[in-house]
C-alpha cells in the first residue's frame, strides 16, 4: 500500500476541492503581484519570523486581495505555511517570503523519512523491541510502506484553531465534505456560535490557548487540514513518526512501542495517574518526544487519523457493517491502560464525534511542496544569493 | 479373620466439627472446613478471616439489572483505587477479594467486557477491603459482592430463591444502584422497572425511620454515560426525565440519595457473536465518574455514623 500522496486519492470531490483552493490562492496572489507591478503600492517587508508558538489568534482575514505581501504576511500568521510553497504558489513568492514559509515548514514540522511500518499489534511478537518478519508474516498485522512526508511536531492548539473560525472557516463550503455540509451548522460551541464545542462565545477557554484544540470531530479537522493546506495523516504515517522504525536485517525489524522506547514511563505522557486529568499545553513532556522530534505522540489527546478504524480481526464473531468509524491514536489524558497507549494501538470513534479528549494533528506529503526556491516569477524580486533548502 | 490396622485418631478435627462457625452473611451454622455457606451459599473464608481479624466489616450492596455494568464498575472502582490511593486508599484483604479486580481488568485491557456474572452464589466474586482517606487514623472493612443481575431479578420477583440476597441485604449499611443510561436513551422501560421493584424491594427489608433505608445513603448511577452526554451533563435531570419511577422512590422512600453518571469505556462498536447475539465492544478505557458515587457513599456513611466501631452491625 503507498501512502504519503495527498488527501484525496480515491475520493474525486476531494481532488477536485483542494485543486479549486490551490488555484483560488494562486489566482489571488497573481492578481496581486499584476496589480503592484503597476505601481499601486509599495510592499511593507516585514523583518525577522513572527513568533511560532503559542500562535495567536490573528482574527478575520483582513488583508486586501490585491496586496500580495500583505496577503501572504496574513497566511504565514495563520499558519497557512504549507500553501504557500505548494509548487503553484511558492514560483510567485520572493526569495524572503519563500524562506520565512519554509522555515515555518520547519520550526512546525518533522520531517519523517520514507520507509515502511508495521501496522497490528507487536506485543505477542516482539523481543527487546525487535520483531520477527517471519513470525510478523503469522500475525494479524501487515507491512506499509510510507512516502517522506512531514508530521506536526504539536497537535494543534486552541488558538491556531481560532485562526480557523475567525477567518470564518465554518463558512466556506469549499473546505467541508459536502456530504456533510448541511450538519457544519450544528458544529458549534457552548454559545451557539461556530467552533469546537467546549469554547464559548468563539473562543476557548481562558489560559488554554496552547491546550490542543477538543471538542472537534472529524470533519472539523478534516475542514481545518484544507485551510492550512495540509491533511490528515494516514495511521501507518502515525505509527512510523511515533515508532520510528529501523531495519536491522533483511528479516528483522526494530520498533517501538512508545516513541521514547519499549517500556511505559508515565512521567513522560498525560495519560490517567500522570496527570491533573485534562489536557495540558502541546510542549510539555517533552521527555516523551519521538525520534524525529515530534511531541505528545502518546497521551495528552487522541488524534484523529485520515482513515477509517479497523476493527482486529476475530474468531468469535462479525462485526456490525455499518462500523464506519474514523480512526484515532496515541492515548489522552484518561487512557487507563498502558497497553492502549502504544505507538501500535488503533482506537476509533464515529466521525461527527465531539469529545473532550480527540484533538489532532497534521500531515504534508514532502512531494507536495517546494523545497527550494524555485525563482520568483515577479519582476521585482530580488536576485537570490542562494537557494533555501531543507536540510533533513 | 481379623486384620490389624492402624487408624490415625484425629480427634482435634471432631474437636473442630464440635464448634459451629456462624456464617457472616446469613448468620446460620457451618462446619469449620465448609466452603460455602450451606444455607446462603456465601463463602466461609469472610467468616474465618473476620475471626481471625477480629474486626466487623460494613456491606455495601452494587444492585442493577443483568448487563448493567456492576462487575465492570466494581472492577474498575477497585482498580482505581488500589492504583492511585491519593484520593481514597483501598487495599484489598484476603486473595480472594483481588479475583474480581484481576478478571475485570484482563478482559478491559484487551478491549473486552468480561464474562457475565453466573448466577450461582457460589461463582460470585467477593471483594473484603480496606477503605479510607489520606490521613484518617483507622480504615473501615467493607465487603461487597459482585452479585448476578439475574438472581437479583429472580430473588426479587420470588423471594427466597436466593438467601444470600435478602440476608445480605439486610445487613447493607448503602447501596450503588446501576442503571444503564443507554438503554433509558433508547427508550426502553425495563431499566427504570426493574430498578424500582429493586429499591422498592430495598426500602421494605428495613421501614425503621432511625435505623432503616430513610437512614442509609444510596447512590444511583447511571452507567455507560460515555454513550449519553446528556447524562453526564445532569444525571439528576436525567433521572427526573428518563427514570421517573426510579427518580420518585429515591426523594419517597430515600432521602440520602444522589444521582452519578458513570463510564468506562471511550467509545463502543458492535459486533454480532458467534450466538448472532450483538454486544457492545469497548474500544478504549477512559474510566469517567467511577470514585465519585463511592466516594460520596463513604463519606455519608461516615456523616451518618454507619462508620463508627462502636455502633454494632445491622441484623436481622
Amino acid at each position: 500500500m503507498n501512502v504519503g500522496l495527498g488527501f484525496g486519492l480515491g475520493q474525486p470531490w476531494l481532488v477536485l476541492g483542494g485543486a479549486l483552493g490551490l488555484g483560488y490562492v494562486g489566482l489571488r496572489l497573481r492578481d496581486a503581484r499584476k496589480l503592484r507591478t503597476l505601481g499601486e503600492k509599495e510592499p511593507a517587508r516585514l523583518e525577522g519570523p513572527p513568533p511560532r508558538r503559542p500562535r495567536r489568534a490573528v482574527g478575520p482575514a483582513t488583508a486586501d486581495p490585491a496586496d500580495m505581501d500583505a496577503l501572504v504576511e496574513e497566511m504565514l500568521a495563520q499558519g497557512r505555511y504549507a500553501l504557500l510553497l505548494r509548487p503553484q504558489i511558492a514560483a510567485t513568492l520572493s526569495q524572503e517570503q519563500f524562506r520565512r514559509a519554509l522555515a515555518a515548514l520547519e520550526e512546525d514540522m518533522a520531517l519523517v523519512p520514507d520507509g515502511d511500518v508495521f501496522l497490528g499489534p507487536i506485543d505477542e511478537v516482539a523481543e527487546d523491541g525487535r520483531l520477527d518478519e517471519t513470525a510478523l508474516a503469522e500475525g494479524p498485522g501487515r507491512i506499509v510502506q510510507v512516502q517522506r512526508f512531514f508530521l506536526d511536531r504539536y497537535p494543534v492548539t486552541n488558538a491556531q484553531y481560532e485562526a480557523f473560525v475567525a477567518a470564518g472557516g465554518y463558512e466556506q463550503p469549499a473546505l467541508w465534505d459536502p456530504s456533510i455540509l448541511p450538519a457544519v451548522l450544528d458544529f458549534v460551541d457552548q454559545t451557539g456560535r461556530p467552533g469546537p464545542r467546549y469554547w464559548r462565545d468563539g473562543t476557548f477557554p481562558p489560559g488554554r490557548e496552547d491546550h490542543p484544540v477538543v471538542g472537534v470531530n472529524w470533519y472539523e479537522a478534516s475542514a481545518y487540514a484544507r485551510w492550512v493546506g495540509k491533511r490528515l495523516p494516514s495511521d501507518a504515517e502515525w505509527v512510523k513518526a511515533a515508532s520510528w522504525p529501523v531495519r536491522l536485517s533483511p528479516t528483522m525489524r526494530l520498533q517501538r512501542r512508545y516513541p521514547w522506547g519499549d517500556t511505559m514511563d508515565r512521567t513522560k505522557a498525560n495519560v490517567w495517574g500522570s496527570g491533573p486529568g485534562d489536557t495540558v499545553p502541546v510542549q510539555q513532556f517533552a521527555a516523551g518526544v519521538s525520534v524525529g522530534g515530534v511531541y505528545q505522540m502518546t497521551g495528552n489527546v487522541w488524534e484523529w487519523m485520515r482513515g477509517n478504524y479497523l476493527p482486529p480481526d476475530g474468531s468469535d464473531g462479525q462485526w456490525a457493517a455499518e462500523i464506519g468509524l474514523k480512526s484515532l491514536r496515541g492515548g489522552a489524558f484518561d487512557t487507563y491502560f498502558d497497553n492502549q497507549a502504544t505507538c501500535q494501538f488503533q482506537s476509533g470513534d464515529a466521525a461527527v464525534a465531539r469529545k473532550p479528549n480527540i484533538g489532532f494533528r497534521l500531515a504534508l506529503g514532502a512531494c507536495d511542496v517546494v523545497l527550494a526556491w524555485p525563482g520568483s516569477e515577479r519582476p521585482d524580486a530580488p536576485a537570490a544569493p542562494g537557494n533555501p533548502e531543507v536540510q533533513p | 479373620m481379623t486384620r490389624e490396622a492402624i487408624v490415625p485418631l484425629q480427634s482435634y478435627r471432631l474437636a473442630r466439627y464440635a464448634v459451629p462457625v456462624p456464617c457472616y452473611i446469613c448468620e446460620e451454622e457451618n462446619t469449620f472446613d465448609a466452603e460455602f455457606c450451606t444455607h446462603c451459599a456465601a463463602p466461609m473464608a469472610l467468616a474465618h478471616q473476620l475471626l481471625v481479624q477480629k474486626v466487623q466489616p460494613r456491606l455495601i450492596a452494587v444492585l442493577g439489572a443483568s448487563a448493567v455494568g456492576k462487575t465492570v464498575y466494581l472492577g474498575m472502582l477497585i482498580d482505581m483505587l488500589s492504583r492511585q490511593p491519593g484520593r481514597m486508599q483501598l487495599l484489598a484483604r484476603g486473595a480472594f477479594s483481588i479475583t474480581l479486580q484481576q478478571t475485570t481488568m484482563a478482559a478491559l485491557a484487551h478491549c473486552a467486557f468480561p464474562q457475565k456474572t453466573p448466577n450461582e452464589p457460589e461463582r460470585w466474586n467477593w471483594v473484603h477491603c480496606q477503605v479510607g482517606r489520606p490521613g484518617e487514623k483507622t480504615a473501615v472493612d467493607l465487603i461487597v459482592p459482585d452479585m448476578a443481575g439475574d438472581a437479583l431479578l429472580q430473588e426479587v420477583d420470588h423471594p427466597h430463591t436466593y438467601p444470600v440476597i435478602s440476608s445480605y441485604l439486610r445487613k447493607c449499611v448503602g447501596a450503588l444502584v446501576l442503571v444503564d443510561a443507554l438503554r433509558l436513551k433508547e427508550g426502553h422501560r425495563d431499566q427504570d422497572y426493574f430498578t424500582m421493584k429493586l429499591m422498592s424491594c430495598l426500602a421494605e427489608l428495613d421501614e425503621d425511620p432511625k435505623t432503616g433505608w430513610a437512614r442509609r445513603p444510596v447512590a444511583v448511577i447511571f452507567t455507560k454515560s460515555d454513550q449519553c452526554e446528556e447524562c453526564q451533563a445532569d444525571p439528576a435531570a436525567y433521572a427526573r426525565t428518563h427514570a421517573a419511577g426510579v427518580w420518585q422512590q429515591c426523594h419517597k422512600r430515600f432521602p440520602v440519595h444522589r444521582f452519578f453518571a458513570a463510564g468506562v469505556a471511550g467509545a463502543c462498536a458492535l459486533r454480532t457473536t458467534r450466538h448472532e447475539s450483538r454486544a457492545f465492544i469497548p474500544l478504549r478505557i477512559e474510566p469517567y465518574g467511577i470514585v465519585e458515587p463511592f466516594e460520596w457513599l463513604y463519606d455519608q456513611l461516615k456523616a451518618l455514623g454507619w462508620l463508627n466501631r462502636k455502633r454494632a452491625l445491622v441484623t436481622s
